[in-house]
C-alpha cells in the first residue's frame, strides 16, 4: 500500500460511490458537503430571483436587481451600516436602530465603506454569503445521519427551501445567526469548547435571543464533568461559556457608552411593541383564538414546542432546551417577526430532519408545501404588507 | 408421492400470495393517490387563502375558484352548447359578458360535472370544480398505473404521484377545467394500450377525445403500441378484431361531439370555427415560437416558447427510451397546441402524461434534483394559485 493509498483510506468516511470518476468531477465529488451546499444555495437563490421578476411581471414589484430585496429590517441595518447607531431616539417617530445587532453591519462594512458597494447591495450579500455558510454549517451538524448525498440534498434542502428563505436573501440577520448557531452546536458537540464558545459570541452579536446558546452550551458542557480530573479541561469549558454571550455584552456596553443606557435595545422594543414581555403561554393562547396570520403563527409556535419536545425524546436535551427558550422569548415579545424567529432556528430544522428520516416519503410534500409558502411569502415581499416583515 | 401431494397446495398459495401482493399494489397506489390529493387540495386552500387575506383574491368557497374556461363550462351545464352567440344574448340577457360561441369546449368534462351537480344538488360553478378535484385523485392513481412497472418502494409511488398532485399548473385541477379528466384519461389509455387491452385502452382513448381537441391524436400511439405488439409487421390475415375497435373507438368521442354540433348548429366543424372567432387558427408552430421570442414586452411568450423547445427535446428523449407511442403522441399535442397560438401553450404541456413521464425517469436516480424540481414546481404551483384571482389572462 503506496502513501496515497494510506491517505484515501484513512480520511473521513466519505459516502459510497463517490471515489469514481475523474477531474473535476472526482474534485467536486470528494467534497460533497460542499457540494450540496453550493448547488441548493445557488437553486435557492434562482427560487428567489425567478419569484422577484414574476411578482415584478404580474404585480409591479419594484425588483430589479438583489439589492431591491433590502427591505423592512434590512433597511435598519443599512441604516446601522451607513451612519452608525443613533445616540438617541430619532425626534419625531422616536424610533433608534438600537434593536439591530451589530454583527450584520460589522460584515458588511468592508463591502460598503472600502469597496464602496451601495449598502442595500453589501447587506444583501452578506445574508446571501451566509445563506450557503448556513446551509453548510447545517450539514456539519448533522452530519451522524448523513450516509450518502441525496442525505446530504435532503437536510441541505431544509435550509435552502425554508418557507421562510426569503430572509436568507433580503439583508436580515437570519442567515448569520443559523450558521454560527449552527456551528456553535458542532463544536460543542465535538468537545472543541473555545471554538464553540466564540461562535456562541458571534450568535450573541447577531441577534438578541443568541446569549440563551449559554445554557445548551453549559448543558453539553457538564456532561461527563464529574469524570474530569484535567483542570485544563474545565478551564477551558469555563472559558467557552464565558464567551456565549461576549457578543451581547459587548454589544450593551457599546451601547452604554454611545446612549448612556445598555439595554437601550430592551427600551426601544417595548416602545416598538408597545407592551413589555408577556406570559408566552397566555399570548399563545391568544394568538391560536385569533385569526388569519395570528393563528397560523400560533400553530407554527405550537409546533416549534412539540418540536422540542421531540428533541428531548431524541435525547438531544441540548437542542430541546435552546429551541424551547428561544421559541418561547419569541412568543413573549409579541406577534411581530415570529414565523421568522422559528423557522430560522437550526434545532427545528433538527428536528424536522430526524422525523423525516424515519419517514422519507414525507420528504417531496414536505418541500413542496414550505416551496409553496416561500414563493408567496417572495411575492407578498413587495406587496408592503407588514405581516412579512 | 408427497410431491405430487404437495404440488396442487403450492400453487394454491402462490396464487394467494400473487392474489395479496398484487392487492397490495394497488392498495398502495390508491392509498398515495389519496394522501398527494388531500394535500394537493390543501395547497391549494392555503394559498388561496393566504391570497385572500392579502387583499389578493376573492376565495371564500370551492367555487370561487371558477373562473375564466371554467365559466364557459358552467355555460355548457346550465344551458348546453349555444346556438350562435346572438341567440345565447337574447335568451339570457343577465349573460351579456359573453363575447363568443362555447364550442371550443369539450363535452365530457361538463358531462361529468353535470352528473354531480345532479346527485349533490350543486351549483354549476361548485360542480365543476368538485369534478375537477376528483377527476384529479384519478389523475393521480392512473399516472401511478402508467408507470406500475416502475415503482417499487412507496417513496418511489408518492414522487411519481407528486408530479402529477402539485404540477406547476395545478390550478387547473382544483379550477374546474378540463385537464386532470384529460390527464387520467390519456395515461390510462397508455396503460391499457401497452398491456394489448385494446378494447379498454380505444375506450379511453375514445374518451380522450371528447376531453380535448388533442384527444383523438392518441389514435397514433394507439397504432403504435398495436404495430409494436405485432413486432412491427401488420399480417392482414391474423389481424386482431378487438384492436381494430379499439383503433375505431379512440376518436370517436369526438365524431360523436362533431355530429351533436352538426345537428345543433348546422357545422360539424363548429369548434374550429369558434376557435378562429377567439382569435386562434391553424398556422406554422415554428412562426408562433419565433413570435414569442419576439413579445419580450410580454414577459411570459418566451417563457411559454422555452418550455415548448424543452418539450419538444423530451420527446425525442421519449423515443430514445424505447417509448416511441409517448414521444410521438407529445411531438404532435406540442404541434397542434403551437399552431394555434401561444395562450394556453403551458398547460397543454403540463397536463401530458407523457411529458411528465419523462420528468420522472430524469429525476428518478437523483434525490437532489427531485427536491429542486418539486421547490420550483410547487413555488410556480403557489405563484399561479395566487394569480388566479389577479385578473391578469397568463393564467387561463
Amino acid at each position: 500500500m503506496d502513501l496515497n493509498e494510506t491517505i484515501e483510506s484513512q480520511s473521513p468516511r466519505e459516502p459510497a460511490g463517490l471515489r469514481s470518476g475523474s477531474g473535476l468531477t472526482r474534485l467536486v465529488r470528494g467534497y460533497p458537503r460542499i457540494w450540496a451546499a453550493v448547488v441548493l444555495w445557488l437553486a435557492s437563490w434562482a427560487f428567489v430571483s425567478a419569484f422577484s421578476n414574476l411578482a415584478r411581471w404580474e404585480t409591479g414589484a419594484q425588483y430589479d436587481g438583489m439589492a431591491s430585496l433590502c427591505r423592512w429590517d434590512c433597511n435598519w441595518f443599512s441604516s446601522v451600516l451607513q451612519s452608525g447607531y443613533s445616540s438617541a431616539p430619532w425626534p419625531g417617530t422616536g424610533d433608534a436602530n438600537w434593536l439591530f445587532h451589530p454583527l450584520l453591519p460589522l460584515l458588511a462594512y468592508p463591502f460598503y465603506h472600502w469597496m464602496s458597494i451601495p449598502a442595500a447591495k453589501s447587506l444583501v450579500l452578506v445574508s446571501k454569503g451566509a445563506f450557503l455558510l448556513s446551509i453548510y454549517a447545517f450539514l456539519l451538524m448533522v452530519r451522524s445521519y448523513l450516509s450518502d448525498v441525496a442525505d446530504y440534498f435532503r437536510a441541505g434542502a431544509l435550509v435552502a427551501f425554508n418557507p421562510y428563505l426569503i430572509y436568507g436573501h433580503a439583508g436580515y440577520s437570519e442567515p448569520l445567526y443559523f450558521a454560527f448557531l449552527c456551528l456553535a452546536f458542532y463544536f460543542a458537540e465535538r468537545k472543541q469548547w473555545l471554538l464553540s464558545g466564540s461562535m456562541g459570541t458571534m450568535v450573541s452579536a447577531t441577534r438578541m435571543v443568541g446569549f440563551v446558546f449559554a445554557i445548551p452550551y453549559a448543558l453539553f458542557a457538564l456532561r461527563g464533568v464529574e469524570r474530569e480530573n484535567y483542570p485544563r479541561t474545565l478551564a477551558t469549558k469555563f472559558l467557552g461559556l464565558l464567551l456565549c454571550p461576549l457578543g451581547t455584552a459587548a454589544y450593551m456596553l457599546y451601547l452604554y457608552l454611545h446612549t448612556g443606557d445598555a439595554l437601550a435595545q430592551e427600551h426601544i422594543h417595548l416602545s416598538w411593541v408597545h407592551f413589555p414581555p408577556q406570559n408566552p403561554f397566555a399570548l399563545l393562547l391568544v394568538f391560536l383564538a385569533g385569526q388569519h396570520w395570528a393563528r397560523l403563527w400560533g400553530l407554527m409556535c405550537l409546533g416549534a414546542l412539540v418540536a422540542a419536545i421531540y428533541l428531548f425524546r431524541l435525547r438531544k436535551p441540548e437542542y430541546g432546551v435552546y429551541l424551547l427558550i428561544a421559541v418561547l422569548l419569541s412568543i413573549s415579545g409579541g406577534l411581530y417577526g415570529l414565523p421568522r424567529y422559528i423557522w430560522w432556528q437550526p434545532p427545528l430544522l433538527y428536528a424536522i430532519y430526524r422525523w423525516m428520516q424515519r419517514h422519507p416519503s414525507w420528504w417531496v410534500p414536505y418541500i413542496v408545501f414550505t416551496s409553496g409558502m416561500a414563493a408567496f411569502m417572495v411575492v407578498e415581499w413587495f406587496s408592503g404588507h407588514g405581516f412579512v416583515a | 408421492m408427497p410431491r405430487f401431494a404437495e404440488a396442487p397446495a403450492l400453487a394454491g398459495i402462490d396464487a394467494g400470495a400473487v392474489r395479496r401482493r398484487l392487492w397490495s399494489r394497488i392498495s398502495a397506489n390508491l392509498w398515495v393517490a389519496l394522501a398527494l390529493w388531500v394535500g394537493s387540495n390543501l395547497f391549494t386552500y392555503g394559498i388561496a387563502n393566504f391570497a385572500t387575506w392579502e387583499g389578493a383574491a376573492h376565495y371564500g368557497r370551492m367555487k370561487d375558484l371558477c373562473l375564466w374556461d371554467c365559466r364557459w363550462y358552467q355555460s355548457i351545464v346550465e344551458f348546453g352548447y349555444f346556438h350562435s352567440i346572438t341567440e345565447a344574448r337574447a335568451t339570457h340577457p343577465e349573460h351579456q359578458d359573453w363575447v363568443a360561441v362555447n364550442w371550443p369546449f369539450y363535452p365530457l368534462f361538463p358531462m361529468t360535472a353535470s352528473g354531480l351537480r345532479k346527485v349533490f344538488r350543486l351549483s354549476p360553478a361548485g360542480s365543476l370544480v368538485l369534478a375537477g378535484k376528483l377527476e384529479l385523485l384519478l389523475a393521480i392513481y392512473a399516472f401511478l398505473l402508467m408507470l406500475s412497472g416502475e415503482l417499487e418502494t412507496t417513496e418511489d409511488r408518492v414522487r411519481a404521484g407528486s408530479l402529477v398532485a402539485f404540477n406547476p399548473y395545478l390550478i387547473y385541477a382544483h379550477a374546474g377545467y378540463s385537464e386532470p379528466l384529460y390527464f387520467t384519461l390519456i395515461a390510462l389509455s397508455f396503460y391499457f394500450a401497452r398491456r394489448s387491452r385494446w378494447l379498454a385502452a380505444g375506450a379511453m382513448g375514445g374518451l380522450a377525445s371528447a376531453t380535448r381537441v388533442t384527444g383523438f391524436l392518441f389514435s397514433i400511439s394507439y397504432l403504435m403500441e398495436w404495430l409494436r405488439a405485432q413486432e412491427w409487421r401488420l399480417s392482414w390475415r391474423a389481424l386482431d378484431r378487438k384492436a381494430v375497435i379499439g383503433l375505431l373507438l379512440c376518436p370517436l368521442g369526438m365524431a360523436l361531439f362533431m355530429l351533436h354540433l352538426r345537428a345543433r348548429v348546422g357545422d360539424a366543424l363548429a369548434f374550429q370555427q369558434a376557435e378562429i372567432s377567439w382569435g386562434r387558427w391553424l398556422g406554422n408552430p415554428i412562426s408562433t415560437l419565433i413570435l414569442c421570442f419576439q413579445q419580450t414586452r410580454l414577459h411570459w411568450p418566451p417563457v411559454w416558447a422555452v418550455m415548448v423547445i424543452a418539450a419538444c427535446l423530451v420527446s425525442l428523449w421519449l423515443f430514445k427510451l424505447g417509448k416511441p407511442e409517448m414521444g410521438t403522441y407529445l411531438a404532435l399535442v406540442l404541434l397542434l397546441a403551437t399552431s394555434t397560438g401561444y395562450w394556453s401553450v403551458a398547460r397543454y404541456i403540463w397536463w401530458q402524461p407523457p411529458f411528465l413521464y419523462a420528468i420522472y425517469r430524469l429525476l428518478r436516480r437523483n434525490a437532489g434534483a427531485w427536491l429542486i424540481y418539486s421547490a420550483l414546481a410547487a413555488g410556480m404551483a403557489a405563484f399561479m394559485v395566487l394569480e388566479w384571482f389577479s385578473g391578469h389572462n397568463f393564467v387561463v
